[in-house]
């Protein structure tokens, strides 16, 4: 047998040698090494005992827990539902919350109105922002009282009265005689009234009258922008309200209207009383050789009442 | 004479005629079994094994060739559990020796008288799983499939594990030769 046993071995493994017969009896020496206790009497003892209850138990004793795929199954299927239940609360919860505050996209927010619907619960998203459009602010025009389709009111436009539009009259059409109404009778000697307002205070001298062959007006003084000796406009001459529609220019409020009222064709200081608001324009020292401190006046006056357009000096006299 | 059907039959009824004559049979090759594998009480683990059998025996079904495979996978699924337990809690010594011990009485001792000192010393060099093979192949007698179907693994590592184990075995020879061991194992 071991001698057989060795062969094997040795065919098996290639590993071949005296040593290794020795060792194969070697290692059934060890393993055949007396017993130091004979302990087979309690062994043989037990194990028959053993077997003998266990061959007798009362079979309700030896059930043992059902273990198989059914009863896992069973255990894990109650666990996901568990777990599958609170995941879902938890995330209506969250889309719930999130839709009312606003936070959802807007197809969650469609999902979760939807369904709230149909299983009976309202949810209700917060309004949209009011985005405000800036062609909407913009529809009120100056001295146009109300309120902006936005509900936004807008007070510097609409909610100020301005004098300078609304509480004066302009000149020639006050019946302030004599004042750049084109009649000659009621015009001071030495002056010239031409129909302009604003350029009655007009040195004598200046041909502003319209009238051909008045060649007194020296070169340069003529049409020098903000120069009120400029020609007249005729049309300005014939109808000086026509380009004084108070809408048409933002005249700053409480600024306008006072220096056409004050001046009259004779009053050559009334000008320069307003000085921070039409004589801060330096375009006076223009008025050239021949001219007088009225060609200040009137220029001021005219910067006042009609802005930027008077500068260049064609609406002289317009009333604010 | 009785045959293996009836003697398992009788100890799966818990006849102790029947059991005494697995003890006969088994003990000693179980009792071989864990002392050439090393383990610490061989005794005590082949008493084990046979009280373990003692609680599933009445579900074996097969042949006597199957019945002794099945009693030496419980062996060694008994040995892996002594090992573990040997791991986790190492043997301490003795604060002071037993009482009333037979110092001639020991393991050592024994195979020290035997003769077989220097085989022990060979196995020492293997490591657990070539150990366990050439013991099954040698000592017990089992085929590589058999060992296969007690230690749970596939034939090509079983033959692996042969070979590995007795090329390590050959090289230990080839530095420390056996005669000297063989000629005091003749005395």
């Amino acid at each position: 047998m071991s001698d057989q046993l060795v062969r094997n071995l040795a065919s098996e493994t290639g590993v071949s040698g005296p040593w290794l017969g020795e060792f194969v009896h070697g290692m059934h020496d060890v393993a055949d090494a007396p017993i130091l206790s004979d302990a087979s009497q309690l062994v043989v003892r037990a194990a028959a005992e053993a077997q003998h209850r266990e061959a007798h138990a009362p079979r309700t004793a030896r059930r043992r827990p059902r273990a198989g795929f059914v009863p896992v199954l069973r255990r894990g299927l109650v666990f996901n539902l568990a777990v599958g239940a609170v995941l879902v609360i938890g995330s209506a919860a969250l889309a719930i919350g999130s839709v009312e505050a606003g936070f959802a996209p807007e197809f969650v927010e469609d999902i979760v109105v939807d369904l709230g619907e149909r299983v009976g619960i309202t949810v209700t998203p917060p309004d949209e922002d009011v985005a405000v459009d800036r062609s909407d602010r913009s529809e009120l025009a100056p001295g146009q009282d109300g309120t902006l389709p936005t509900g936004i009111n807008n007070p510097g436009l609409g909610g100020i009265n301005n004098p300078g539009l609304d509480g004066i009259t302009p000149p020639g059409l006050g019946g302030n005689p004599g004042l750049g109404d084109g009649d000659p009778s009621d015009t001071a000697p030495g002056q010239v009234d031409d129909g302009s307002p604003g350029n009655s205070g007009q040195a004598p001298g200046l041909d502003n009258d319209e009238e051909p062959g008045n060649t007194d007006q020296a070169p340069g003084q003529i049409g020098d922008p903000g120069n009120s000796g400029s020609p007249p406009d005729e049309d300005d001459a014939e109808d000086p309200t026509e380009e004084s529609a108070p809408a048409e220019e933002s005249t700053p409020p409480g600024s306008s209207g006072s220096a056409p009222v004050q001046s009259g064709g004779d009053s050559p200081g009334l000008g320069n009383e307003n000085p921070g608001q039409g004589n801060e324009d330096p375009g006076s020292p223009v008025g050239g050789p021949g001219g007088s401190d009225d060609a200040d006046v009137g220029n001021g006056n005219a910067d006042v009442n009609s802005g930027r357009r008077n500068a260049a000096g064609k609406d002289r006299g317009t009333a604010p | 004479m009785h045959t293996f059907e009836s003697i398992l039959t009788a100890a799966q009824a818990g006849a102790e005629w029947a059991w005494r004559v697995l003890y006969d049979e088994y003990f000693r090759t179980l009792v071989g079994y864990f002392r050439v594998q090393g383990g610490r009480d061989p005794e005590d683990l082949a008493g084990d094994v046979l009280l373990r059998m003692s609680r599933t025996i009445g579900t074996f079904e097969g042949t006597e060739s199957k019945f002794r495979s099945w009693i030496f996978t419980i062996a060694h699924n008994r040995l892996i559990d002594e090992r573990r337990q040997r791991t986790r809690r190492p043997e301490q010594p003795e604060a002071e020796p037993p009482e009333q011990v037979d110092p001639s009485a020991t393991d050592d001792v024994v195979l020290e008288r035997a003769g077989t000192a220097w085989v022990v010393e060979a196995l020492d060099l293997l490591s657990a799983d070539q150990r366990e093979v050439l013991t099954l192949r040698i000592i017990n007698g089992f085929t590589i499939p058999e060992i296969a179907g007690v230690t749970g693994r596939g034939i090509g590592a079983v033959k692996q594990l042969q070979r590995r184990g007795l090329r390590r075995v050959s090289k230990h020879f080839g530095s420390h030769p056996y005669p000297d061991n063989h000629s005091e194992r003749s005395r």
